[in-house]
Formats: structure tokens, sequence, C-alpha cells
């Protein structure tokens, strides 16, 4: 999985593989956009061709971390096998999700 | 004969040994009997107790096998036997295959010292020896050789642990008398396919005996995989069988499960669920599920294999859910398959993944001659799985089958006995029906 992120954008894009392997540094990130300023957080999914369990696991931890400094997590245009995910798992409920 | 110490130093190391070390067992082998007792001194004096001697290399060799040393000081040069022959011997000993080794030797020539290491020499010492020089690389190869034993007992400690778990694990899975009583009560076929990545997994599976010969399948996939998610497998387990009287109604028992998991894990942390109960008599299925996998349902001998909704919360995620009970029927010839996402995303040599349409095509290609057993590896094979290859996430398979079953008839309670279920053991499917 590859990162891009814009602080004062308060925007992370990913792209590739989103599973477990990804925890250590999927955690600095969303720990360094939350600690610039701003309102919503998004997570730019587009590009991301597949998450596993261990990333929607990931997913939840990050809206709870969003929601303790009072942000909005916002997961934007899901695709593919991650958008079938979100919906057998209602995370597409669960997150707000831009389409 | 070796050169004797020539001049003795009087300057004393001011460092201290660690007092853990001092216990330890050192063989001193020299044919020289000045040498000896001069190293002796210098070990003593830094008190070192347990110190043992060799007159010459077939009395070092016969040492090792007795005192059982902890580090071996050892001179080249001693008349019955070369010091590089000794270090050959000594290695062989499995006991002895790593323990530090100190040679001590006059000749300092590279060629000779390559011969040395290569005959498995830890370290060299020149004489005349230095006795600071002597300490400092006794000490540093007794706490090498003391951290590699701890590390190997923790290993080997932790690994008897795991060992002991993985058998408990194995042991909630559904025990073959009670699933074969289960299968020919229905009139049906089970077979199953469970393995981990390593040795504890996040995958379980049961059967719920129901009443009339009706009875549930559940299966769960906690997030992750290793020590964690399998303690939440035990968790699960102990849940289910808590609330026995909601094994009939599957929406009931999974808002239950889900509305004490959400207490129990952390943040995070979910398990996606799939549960089932299967009456036969009435020639249906009752579902209810939490985001796991969609379940393939063949309906009737001429159905095609279709994919069934499971969208739903996995369970540990929201409080308050209300999972529902969804009908399909069941008649004679249909056939059910349940499954984690390690089978549906296991990636293949090419980094490909069979996904749930995949399998569905590959069910609907498993003719009606094939036993649940055989659909099961039809379907590792499809997905690129082979019972050798290392799997990056837990992988559980049921088939229930109601097919008619041409090559049963005739066999006697059919099935092969449940085998083991670990990561490195290759069979891990199980089969039990008859008619």
């Amino acid at each position: 999985m590859q990162m891009q992120i814009d602080r004062t954008g308060g925007q992370i894009a990913m792209s590739g593989e989103f599973t477990f392997t990804d925890h250590i540094p999927f955690k600095q990130m969303v720990t360094e956009i939350l600690a610039a300023p701003g309102k919503a957080v998004v997570i730019d999914v587009s590009k991301l061709d597949f998450i596993d369990s261990a990333g929607l696991g990931m997913l939840l931890l990050a809206r709870d971390e969003a929601k303790k400094s009072h942000r909005e997590l916002i997961l934007r245009r899901p695709s593919g096998q991650v958008k079938r995910m979100f919906a057998v798992t209602k995370f597409n409920t669960l997150f707000k999700v831009e389409e | 004969m070796s050169p004797v110490m020539s001049t003795v130093e009087t300057t004393v190391d001011d460092r201290v040994v660690p007092e853990g070390l001092t216990d330890a067992r050192i063989l001193i082998a020299d044919d020289d009997p000045l040498c000896r007792r001069l190293v002796a001194g210098v070990l003593r004096a830094q008190k070192f107790t347990n110190i043992a001697f060799a007159e010459g290399g077939l009395s070092a060799v016969e040492q090792v096998r007795r005192f059982r040393p902890d580090l071996l000081l050892l001179d080249m040069q001693m008349p019955d036997m070369s010091g590089l022959e000794v270090c050959r011997q000594i290695r062989a000993q499995p006991d002895f295959a790593d323990a530090p080794i100190l040679v001590q030797t006059a000749t300092v020539d590279r060629k000779r010292m390559g011969e040395l290491f290569a005959a498995g020499a830890s370290d060299f010492l020149s004489k005349p020896i230095n006795p600071s020089e002597l300490i400092a690389r006794v000490v540093v190869h007794l706490d090498r050789w003391n951290s590699l034993r701890a590390l190997r007992d923790y290993r080997e400690r932790i690994s008897g642990e795991l060992e002991a778990a993985r058998r408990m694990q194995v042991e909630l899975l559904p025990d073959p008398i009670t699933l074969q009583w289960a299968a020919r009560t229905a009139d049906l076929r089970i077979a199953s396919y469970n393995r981990s990545s390593s040795e504890l997994g996040g995958d379980l599976w049961g059967m719920l005996p129901i009443n009339n010969g009706a009875f549930g399948i559940f299966l769960a996939d906690f997030t992750g995989h290793g020590i964690n998610a399998a303690l939440n497998t035990f968790r699960l387990h102990a849940l289910i069988h808590e609330y026995k009287g909601l094994h009939d109604d599957p929406g009931a028992l999974l808002s239950m499960l889900n509305e004490r998991l959400v207490r129990l894990l952390r943040v995070g942390q979910f398990a996606t669920f799939m549960y089932v109960v299967v009456d036969h008599r009435a020639g249906v299925l009752k579902c209810a599920s939490a985001g796991a996998p969609p379940a393939i349902l063949i309906q009737g001998a001429n159905g095609r294999a279709r994919l069934c909704d499971s969208s739903g919360f996995p369970l540990g995620v929201e409080r308050g859910v209300r999972y529902r009970t969804s009908r399909r029927k069941f008649p004679v010839g249909s056939l059910l398959l349940l499954f984690s996402d390690g089978l549906s995303e296991f990636p293949d040599a090419t980094g490909g993944r069979v996904g749930d349409d995949g399998l569905k095509a590959a069910l609907d290609a498993c003719g009606p001659a094939l036993t649940p057993q055989e659909v099961i590896q039809r379907l590792c094979a499809t997905a690129g799985m082979s019972d050798s290859c290392p799997l990056p996430d837990d992988t559980t398979i049921v088939c229930l089958d109601r097919r008619a079953m041409p090559r049963s008839r005739g066999q006697s309670a059919s099935g092969h006995g449940s085998s083991d279920r670990a990561a490195s053991q290759p069979a891990a499917n199980s089969s039990h029906g008859g008619r």
C-alpha cells in the first residue's frame, strides 16, 4: 500500500492493497493528519485495489481517533473490491462515504 | 609444547565480571601444566570458580562430554591431537555445536586461522596470554552463549505452549462423531477444511444440534490472525454455547453475540459471522450474516450456484444492531458452501484472487458425482491453494451436500476421519455423511 498525505488539505490518498502489514505506517499517517488543524479528514481510497478485514479494522481505529479529536472521517470514492467490502460489512453506513 | 605466558601483567582490569557469569563451567585444555595453572589463575582472580582441566586433545574431547563446559579454552598445539581436530570432534556433538571455543595459539598465520574458524573455533587468543584480553574475550563469549541459550529456552517454551493452545483450539471444532451423527440424521453430507496461517488461528466454525435433526452451522473469522484472534475464538465459542435458546433463531443469536462482543473487543477488532440453521425436514435454511463472505447455494438438482446476500455489520463494531434472519429453500439435491475470506482472497502464484464469483463459477463446474470433500479440493485448487503452501490468512470451508450420492450408496457410514488442523499439517479435510 502506498500513501500520500496532504496535511493542509487534511487528506490521505491510498493506493495498492491495504492489509495487516500496513498498520504501522497507516497509524502514523492518521496521527500526523489529526495533529494538523482542520475539520474533516478525507481518506481517498479511489486507487485502493484491495482491502482485507485487518484493513477494515484500521479504518475503524482511524474513525475512533478522528472522533476523539472531534473530526469527521470521510472515505472518498471506493471502487471494485473495496466498494464491495464496504457494502457487505455495511461500512458504507458506518462511515461517511463520498462517491 | 606451547610458549608459556612470558609476562605476568600486574595491571588488573577494573571491569568486574558480571555476577551471573562467574559460575560458568570453563574447561582449560593444554598439555603444559604451567599454562593451565596460569590461565586458571587469571580466571580465579576474576572469581570464576567452576574450572576443569584436560591434559591433551583426547582428554579435552572426553571432558567436554563429561564436564559439559559453557566455554572451552583450547591450546592449538597438543601432542596427541591437534586443536583443529579437537574443534571438529567437539562441534560434531549436538550439545556443543554452538558453545564458545576460544583457541590459544602462538602462531598468527592467516591461513591457519581460516582453517581454525572453519573447524568451529569461536575466537582466538594469541600466546603469550594477556590476562585482560583473556577475561574480556571469555566474558563476551559467555554472555553471547547465555543469551543464545536463554532465547532458545524461551522459544522452546513458547512453542510448547503454542502447541498446547493449538490442540485446545482444534478441540473447539466439531468432533467427528457429532458431525457424523448430524449428517446421517439429516440425510446429507458434511465436509470441512480448516487451516490456520500460523499455529493459532482466528477462524472458528461449529455445528449446533437443535432438534428433530435440525442443526446450525456457524463460521466466524476474527480480524487478524495469531494469538490475539485465537483468544477471541475461545471467547466466541463460550458465548455461542451460552445462548443455546437462540440456536434456532439466527438473527437473534447474532444480535446477542454482537451486544456481547461490542463490549469485549477493542476498537478495530471484530468478527465476520455466518450462521445457518439447516432444517432438512422442511427443506429450509435460515440464515443470518454479519459481513461474512457470501454463502454459495445450489438449490435443487438443477439449480445453478448463486451468491447469497451476506451483508451486515461485523460482530463487535456497533451497538444495538438487529440482525435479520432470511429463509432459503434447501430441497434434496441442494448444496451449500460456507467459507472464510482466506479462500476467496488467497493470492495465487500470480497474485490473483479467485474471489466470490470465481468460486461460484468453480462450484457450477463441479458435477454432482463429486463428494463434498472433492468439491472442497476443487475449490482450493481453483484458488491456487495447495495443501503444502503457506497460508497468508486462516482458511475455513464447510460444504453441506444434499445432492444425489451415487458414490456413497452401499457404503456404510461414509467419511474420512477427522484430521489434524495445524498449519504445518497438510491434511485439514474431514468429511462426514451417510445414507
